[in-house]
């Protein structure tokens, strides 16, 4: 961060404060949240005597305005408030340091260029005197009240930019409960028993006892913690790396405990020389969980001569932690003995199943063992002499080592009382008088990590001769987050509350400007469009769809998000926080809808004003919102049976809905024909007018339907609906177009034979006579006969308008027959085109 | 021999609670047993909203916009000691609306069908709203009859006698609420989920059909997908 960003930076973060609290030193950290690395700006802020540590989430880096800052964690500096380094090198970067405070443990990291390790020592040594400041009574921390957030509904950008999915139910139970858990737990003592003998292989003979050894309180202990090294070093179980527990040690260890209270084994570890086990009082079993066990070879082989055991447990609300070691023996060796504390300490992980810790992300830490230090005199004799640790206390290299942080960082040992340990002539309480004569050492140690921990004793018993080293026992009193079961049913209630609070206060909403969308009044072949405005204001990204809607007849074909002549911009999406999207509904009636939509009308029966369609736009995990699509169709000639074309007396827009409906419904034509001619007055005017106009017209019909979608075709059905005497407003081409678009837009197509039907009498023209005789109703046959005349016409004109027989079949076979294939139906146009008609159509159009 | 005993015996306890320990981990106590759906049906404005709001954050909406569409609310309850998330839809009562709101009734366990006491005409709608109750929903499916705005007695055009006697005649619960006031409220939403896991422990309802509207312990599917979500469940479960 360079000094330029660091002010400004300092500046926005200094805006986010009121009058009177003071931000002392900001540091650019980050966090590992998931699988993402998030900006984090920490901010020490006094305000009068008291201060606190606020964690920021930066949504944009560097902060410029107030929003780009979210506080993610308030803690107070009070005596909880504690600055933890030891776990760097250990976790994921060697950059991270831990910060408690309170029930909150959140693990920071920081970029390791030269500036920011410069303010992280600046920053540390600032919050490291606050903590030193810190007394009961000026830690006021009520002015932290006002940043407080416990409010769901605020805007977490990160959820609202959709980089994170939204909590689901069941994770923000779980956080809610840890975040009171305060408010249900308590801390209650545990009494824990270590003890550690190097046992130099001797074997737990009948008249062993450990009474002496376990049984030193009154108070039977809740927890014993036990490590044995040396158990058994032979060239076997070396190379075997033995693991099976020894259970004649863990009998005697058994019959050893406190006689007040009965004790079960929870677990055993073992690797060759080294095992661990742990008893526990039969009536706190049913607190403990989580129970797993590692092990750690250490050594040039790692056959597990030398290294470290370890079991983890949760006792209520408390995670725990034993580990028993023995290290890399010899006088010289300390370097040695550092790294296998060190090796320990980065490879001992403890599995559940479904979540791996390593020995530090524990609450409370017990650290027995050999440990092998050894004092560094030159004068071994004069050792012997000693009778008191303070004496040799600056030549322990334990002690030394500890001194400059190389082993043991943050752990606790109690003051040592008692004489050596080691090396005893077995059988007795001398000291080594073997060749070797080696040096007394406090070989044999209790160390402790965590809060809440109390030594009550701490001390080795002489009386145990059988070898050369004499055991080492500490007890403890340890206070362990126990839940409050009453409170907690309590609290797990008010939570389940405000979870369903939270439930439904975060789905994610969407707002439309309006409901109702208006096309007013709607026209064959025009376009409408309506914008239907949606916004999101909500602090959730929503995606959203159309719904299709299953309609009462179940088994109906596909299910539609609407009618197929209504068209949505956009059928789905995504809105963000703050965003809104301008969604189009287009309407364009063609004629495939045009005889859809006269049929709705008609079955609706609700009115010509009636809603056309109801969409249904979805919020995903949110409610449904209903659009509804409101229009006034006007009937045109486009759309209707040719026999109601045939029935209409006056023009198509002077009838009402339901007077055309009647008509549209005469199916046994109880209503005579007001026109006598062979075909419908529109049919009429189009081939009459491209009689005169359009023969030779080069490629009047053309099999791309070049003038489709012309602004003319508008003109002319205007032209056709109000029986206009005005000249007739398009072109040959665009009449040609309208005359396809009429036999297109009829409900029934104009030759009523199927592709079957077809296929047995093709190519037998007379067969095919007696089909369209017998198959096509007489106004269709009229129709068809008189509109083959017209393309006969045309055909004939081939040397001016190009078109011949196949490409005429090709236009119009769809628009006629409107079947699958259109090879049959074309096959049939030529037969009639390529045949002589003259007599058939004379003999039909007598008819009536 | 006896000695190996005890230590095969030991093994195995603490094979065994290392076992219950994982599974209380996965299975953890917070959640609930079964998810319930329901949905509230009723003409416009006989308040089937404002009964959502008040069974979910217990106020009383006073200026409550018409549901032009369909409305979300959840709320964990115990029932038999049994905690049961219910998953309310609260339609649209609008007319126009009708055809479209139909698609929401399949897969409901509960159907709350809500009239005013104050407007005789959301009554006499009943029948109609019934028939398309039983005609979309399959027969265990609870049907609980609401009688709406018992806190303006003055204006009251429905008797509780005749509503009753209407509920008796038809087979469903019959209450009459206020969800001003929020009296019965709680009742009837519970009531129904009592009788409905009632029909779970007789086994009269078939948990496995997504038509039943009680699913088993799936936390993870929260939100549907799409409205035809019911029918493609049971399609998949289809054996055929």
């Amino acid at each position: 961060m360079s000094d330029n960003i660091k002010h400004a930076t300092f500046l926005t973060v200094e805006k986010k404060f009121r009058q009177g609290e003071v931000v002392v030193a900001i540091l650019e950290a980050y966090q590992i949240v998931g699988a993402e690395h998030q900006n984090r700006i920490l901010a020490v802020v006094k305000s009068g005597s008291s201060s606190a540590l606020f964690s920021f989430d930066c949504y944009n880096y560097p902060p410029i305005n107030l929003s780009d800052l979210h506080i993610t964690s308030v803690l107070p500096i009070n005596e909880t408030f504690l600055i933890d380094n030891s776990t760097a090198g250990y976790g994921v970067s060697s950059h991270q340091f831990q910060i408690m405070s309170g029930n909150e443990n959140l693990t920071y990291y920081y970029y390791p260029d030269e500036e920011t390790l410069r303010s992280k020592e600046v920053f540390e040594k600032i919050l490291k005197r606050l903590i030193q400041e810190y007394t009961e009574e000026n830690g006021d921390f009520s002015w932290l009240q006002a940043y407080k957030s416990s409010d769901f509904t605020e805007i977490d950008y990160n959820i609202a930019s959709n980089k994170f999915p939204p909590k689901n139910r069941e994770s923000k139970f779980r956080e809610e409960l840890e975040r009171r858990k305060p408010e249900y737990t308590m801390y209650e003592p545990y009494k824990v028993y270590c003890a550690t003998w190097n046992v130099n292989l001797n074997q737990p003979v009948e008249d062993l006892s450990l009474r002496e050894l376990l049984f030193t309180t009154n108070d039977a202990p809740d927890i014993y913690c036990i490590g044995l090294q040396e158990i058994d070093m032979s060239a076997e179980t070396i190379i075997k790396s033995e693991t099976r527990p020894d259970y004649n040690w863990i009998a005697k260890i058994l019959e050893g405990a406190h006689p007040s209270d009965i004790y079960e084994e929870l677990v055993t570890v073992r690797l060759v020389g080294m095992m661990l086990t742990i008893l526990v009082k039969k009536s706190i079993r049913s607190s403990i969980s989580k129970i797993c066990t590692s092990m750690v070879g250490t050594g040039t082989l790692k056959f597990g001569n030398k290294g470290g055991v370890g079991a983890s447990f949760q006792l209520n609300e408390t995670c725990l932690c034993f580990v028993n070691s023995h290290l890399a023996a010899h006088v010289q060796e300390f370097e040695r003995r550092n790294e296998d504390h060190d090796e320990i300490l980065r490879r001992m992980q403890f599995n559940d199943g479904f979540k791996s810790r390593n020995i530090l992300e524990h609450d409370q830490i017990f650290w027995i063992g050999d440990l092998n230090y050894r004092i560094t005199i030159a004068d071994d004799d004069q050792i012997k002499m000693f009778c008191s640790y303070d004496k040799w206390f600056y030549f322990d290299q334990l002690h030394i080592e500890k001194q400059k942080k190389r082993v043991f960082r943050d752990f606790q040992e109690g003051k040592i009382t008692f004489k050596a340990t080691y090396k005893y002539d077995p059988g007795t309480d001398e000291w080594d008088s073997s060749e070797k004569s080696r040096a007394p050492a406090w070989c044999d140690r209790i160390f402790w990590k965590g809060s809440r921990i109390e030594q009550l004793a701490y001390n080795s018993i002489m009386q145990l001769r059988m070898s050369d080293h004499k055991p080492v026992y500490g007890v403890f009193i340890s206070y362990i987050l126990t839940r409050d079961e009453q409170k907690f049913k309590k609290i797990h209630e008010e939570v389940l509350k405000t979870v369903d609070k939270f439930e439904n206060d975060n789905q994610p909403q969407l707002v439309v400007a309006e409901t109702d969308l208006d096309f007013g009044i709607i026209q064959y072949h025009e376009h409408y469009s309506r914008e239907l405005l949606v916004a999101n204001n909500c602090h959730l990204p929503a995606h959203f769809k159309f719904l299709p809607k299953s309609s009462d007849n179940q088994r109906n074909e596909r299910e539609k998000v609407c009618e197929d002549w209504i068209k949505i911009s956009h059928p789905k999406g995504e809105l963000l926080t703050g965003n809104s999207l301008s969604i189009r509904i287009d309407i364009f009636i063609d004629e495939i809808a045009a005889p859809e939509i006269m049929k709705k009308l008609c079955d609706a029966k609700t009115g010509v004003k009636g809603p056309l369609d109801i969409l249904v736009l979805h919020i995903e995990n949110g409610r449904d919102i209903f659009i509804t699509i409101f229009g006034e169709y006007q009937p045109s000639v486009f759309g209707l049976r040719l026999d109601t074309l045939m029935k209409l007396n006056k023009p198509v827009l002077e009838y009402s809905l339901k007077e055309l409906n009647e008509i549209e419904c005469d199916v046994n034509n109880l209503i005579p024909f007001y026109n006598s001619a062979k075909g419908p007055r529109e049919i009429y005017l189009m081939i009459d007018y491209l009689y005169r106009n359009g023969l030779n017209i080069p490629h009047l019909f053309h099999v791309l339907r070049k003038h489709r979608l012309s602004p003319r075709i508008c003109a002319i059905r205007d032209w056709l609906d109000t029986w206009s005497v005005e000249p007739f407003p398009g072109t040959p081409q665009t009449a040609a177009e309208v005359l396809l678009k009429i036999f297109e837009s009829s409900p029934e197509p104009l030759v009523t034979i199927t592709e079957r039907e077809l296929s047995i009498y093709l190519p037998n023209f007379e067969r095919c006579r007696e089909l369209v005789q017998n198959k096509i109703p007489l106004l269709n046959r009229k129709i068809f006969l008189y509109l083959i005349m017209f393309l006969k016409e045309i055909q004939r004109n081939y040397m001016t308008n190009g078109m011949d027989d196949r490409s005429i079949a090709k236009i119009f076979a769809p628009a006629l027959c409107r079947h699958k294939q259109d090879q049959l139906s074309q096959r049939f146009l030529l037969l009639f085109l390529s045949n002589d008609i003259k007599e058939f159509a004379k003999i039909e159009f007598d008819k009536n | 021999m006896n000695e190996n005993f005890s230590r095969i015996s030991r093994l195995i306890k603490s094979k065994i609670d290392d076992t219950i320990d994982k599974i209380s981990i996965m299975s953890a106590p917070y959640s609930y047993s079964y998810i319930f759906k329901y949905i509230i049906i009723g003409d416009m404005g006989v308040g089937k909203s404002c009964l959502l709001h008040q069974f979910t954050e217990k106020k009383f909406m006073a200026s409550c916009p018409h549901t032009i569409g369909v409305e979300f609310g959840t709320r964990i309850i115990e029932v038999d000691k049994q905690k049961i998330k219910l998953q309310i839809w609260d339609t649209a009562g609008q007319e126009r609306f009708r055809a479209v709101t139909r698609s929401y009734y399949r897969g409901a366990a509960g159907c709350l069908m809500v009239y005013d006491i104050t407007r005789r005409s959301t009554y006499n709608h009943l029948s109609s709203w019934l028939t398309d109750t039983k005609n979309l929903t399959n027969p265990s499916t609870v049907i609980f009859l609401i009688g709406n705005k018992s806190d303006l007695e003055s204006t009251r055009e429905v008797t509780y006698e005749e509503a009753k006697k209407f509920a008796d005649e038809n087979g469903l619960m019959f209450a009459e609420t206020s969800a001003m006031t929020g009296q019965n409220v709680e009742e009837a939403f519970l009531e129904t989920a009592r009788k409905i896991y009632q029909s779970v422990q007789d086994g009269r309802l078939d948990l496995n059909s997504a038509e039943s509207g009680v699913q088993q312990k799936q936390p993870q599917r929260q939100g549907r997908t799409s409205l035809t979500d019911d029918t493609q469940t049971n399609k998949d479960n289809c054996s055929c």
